[in-house]
């Protein structure tokens, strides 16, 4: 038998979409029991499986040259290039540059110096009144006031920062300019905030305030019913208390309550009333960072996961695929979980302030005066610097926000003057 | 099949449309070998496959912000790739195929069956195999390549070539026809070996 070289049986041209099974089901069906019978048809399909599998074998037989990833980078990065290029050419300047930049530079510390010294004294004034002691909390009130009517007579920059002032604490201003002869109340119904006064509040911040009291009263049974009646007006709760009249011959008790963060100042003086505080510990933790990230990174989860979902939902038909992906669903759903725990916790212990209160009573407590140990020392002093250092720099980015404006003018005249003094240049060589 | 690799891929050209180069360079490493060797047989020299591989890879990372994921990957990158290479060939038309043919066989003979014999015949075989692929007309040889080598459907061919899937049939068809003939000494003459196919036997891809 000989091979038919030219075949030209009718089926000819429906073999390789035969073979490939590209055929419509009765298409094959015709062509199958065609094949049958046709050998010319049967030595054309053997031919195409052969050449298939020799194809086949041709797949990733060379390997990629060692060099070619690199080639490939370079040329990514020469593509970049050229689009910068067009762009450095604009600007072909060296030295000149460096003169604009120095003269800027020199501008800028010469504001700086012109301003920095009169603003940070007052911010430091700003920052102090509160201190350690709150009976007087009414009594730093007047200093407050005092910057704002020495700030209007001031520079105009510092009038500048001393409105933003006004208009973040607006409410707290405006009522201790009306209520000034009420000022030895100290009930005020709106106090500063703790701590410094904030200039950031106008941001919803997300702080942690917790405070430690320790105070000498004349009976602890009066001062525990009366520190009661105080939580509750404010709208707090007592968390925990623990008193202890038998042990010794001091009795004393301590309690922990929580007080809404608006009524933290006001609870604060009004404890201090209960009777002779001897040392007051306060703290906060700014977690609006760490919150707003939460957010954020929530977010994000959340679109992995209704990505993830689709993918479930259109695109898998194989059960590995779909396991794989059951698999990081569970991972990402676990991820969400556990940063809204800790974004509630965030939120439940920001809303609330946490306050510790030590009351002894008065009769045999002076003979044994807290004497905080050296330990209690070290760690104070260390916090207090940490705390000094936080303000500072705070200080600064308050001055700084408040300069930029003369800085961007400075900054727009030293180009304009370097313009002309350049075109002056020119001119000259010419 | 590969859904698992077109969701991989997705994220690899997700993150390299925000510019991550890391990104892309995963893509290049998924994907030059498979390029490489078809460029291997699409360009004439060694030189001019690397070259046209290196265009390749450079012309998607240009047009990959473009790029919508309407297609897999693999697709797009080929039909950027047949571009490169069709460029290539055209730039250094009349090149010699021995060089090539030669080195790309040095390389597959490793795997070979341990008959001398066998193996000679192979080799001549599959010499002969590369050269009348070599020989067929470009837009055949483009379908044969991406059919037989790189294991594309009727459907994926269309769509890299953007051709209909009609034409893809009929240049496939008209290929192995063109190819017989050069090839014809190679041909069995016993029928009986390969009579009677059913689809169930036919999995060669």
């Amino acid at each position: 038998m000989t091979t038919p070289i030219q075949n030209e049986c009718e089926y000819d041209q429906q073999l390789r979409a035969y073979l490939d099974r590209e055929l419509s089901a009765e298409t094959t069906a015709d062509v199958r029991a065609h094949i049958a019978t046709c050998p010319s048809c049967q030595a054309q399909i053997g031919f195409m499986k052969a050449i298939d599998s020799e194809l086949a074998a041709w797949r990733g037989t060379a390997e990629a040259p060692i060099g070619l990833r690199q080639r490939i980078a370079d040329g990514v990065a020469e593509t970049k290039a050229d689009g910068t290029t067009a762009v450095q050419i604009k600007k072909p300047r060296t030295w000149k540059t460096y003169a604009l930049g120095g003269a800027v530079t020199v501008c800028t510390i010469l504001l700086l110096a012109a301003i920095i010294f009169p603003v940070f004294s007052k911010a430091r004034e700003v920052a102090r009144p509160g201190g350690y002691d709150y009976a007087p909390m009414a009594a730093s009130s007047p200093p407050v006031l005092g910057i704002h009517e020495a700030s209007k007579a001031g520079s105009s920059e510092v009038v500048a920062m001393s409105g933003r002032l006004a208009g973040v604490n607006g409410v707290a201003a405006s009522t201790s300019s009306t209520t000034e002869p009420a000022l030895p109340a100290a009930d005020i119904s709106a106090p500063p905030e703790p701590g410094q006064p904030d200039v950031y509040n106008a941001i919803p911040r997300q702080i942690i305030y917790t405070a430690d009291v320790n105070i000498t009263v004349p009976k602890l049974g009066d001062g525990q019913s009366e520190l009661t009646r105080l939580v509750y007006r404010r709208r707090g709760y007592i968390s925990q208390s623990n008193v202890d009249a038998s042990k010794g011959d001091v009795a004393s008790g301590s309690w922990t309550v929580r007080i809404p963060v608006t009524q933290f100042e006001g609870f604060m003086a009004d404890v201090a009333k209960l009777g002779k505080v001897n040392s007051v510990h306060r703290d906060s933790q700014d977690v609006t960072e760490e919150y707003s990230d939460l957010t954020a990174h929530i977010a994000n989860k959340q679109i992995e996961e209704a990505r993830l979902k689709e993918y479930m939902q259109h695109k898998s038909t194989k059960l590995s695929d779909i396991l794989e992906l059951e698999a990081q669903l569970s991972r990402v759903r676990g991820e969400i979980e556990q940063m809204q725990g800790r974004q509630r916790l965030l939120a439940h212990q920001s809303d609330l302030s946490t306050i510790t209160i030590t009351l002894t009573e008065a009769a045999k407590a002076a003979a044994k005066p807290v004497k905080p140990s050296f330990l209690y020392l070290v760690g104070h002093s260390f916090s207090g610097t940490l705390g000094d250092m936080g303000s500072a720099l705070k200080d600064l980015a308050i001055w700084f926000a408040g300069a930029l404006p003369y800085l961007t003018i400075a900054a727009l005249a030293t180009a304009l003057a370097h313009r002309q003094w350049r075109k002056a240049a020119t001119a000259e060589v010419r | 099949m590969n859904q698992l690799r077109d969701i991989q891929d997705l994220i690899l050209v997700r993150a390299a449309q925000r510019g991550q180069t890391k990104a892309f360079d995963s893509i290049v490493a998924r994907y030059q070998r498979r390029i490489y060797n078809l460029a291997l047989r699409m360009c004439p020299t060694e030189a001019d496959a690397e070259d046209a591989t290196q265009e390749a890879f450079v012309a998607v990372y240009r047009g990959i912000k473009g790029f919508k994921g309407g297609a897999s990957l693999d697709t797009w990158i080929h039909r950027v790739a047949v571009n490169a290479c069709l460029m290539r060939r055209r730039k250094a038309a009349g090149g010699s195929d021995a060089t090539v043919d030669d080195t790309v066989l040095d390389e597959r003979l490793p795997d070979t069956a341990p008959d001398p014999l066998a193996e000679a015949l192979q080799t001549e075989l599959s010499a002969t195999v590369a050269d009348a692929v070599k020989r067929l007309p470009e837009a055949q040889q483009t379908v044969v390549l991406l059919h037989g080598m790189q294991g594309f459907t009727y459907a994926e061919i269309a769509t890299i070539l953007a051709c209909p899937i009609g034409t893809v049939k009929s240049r496939l068809s008209a290929a192995f026809t063109c190819m017989r003939r050069t090839l014809a000494e190679y041909v069995q003459p016993e029928p009986s070996i390969t009579a009677a196919p059913t689809p169930a036997t036919e999995a060669s891809r």
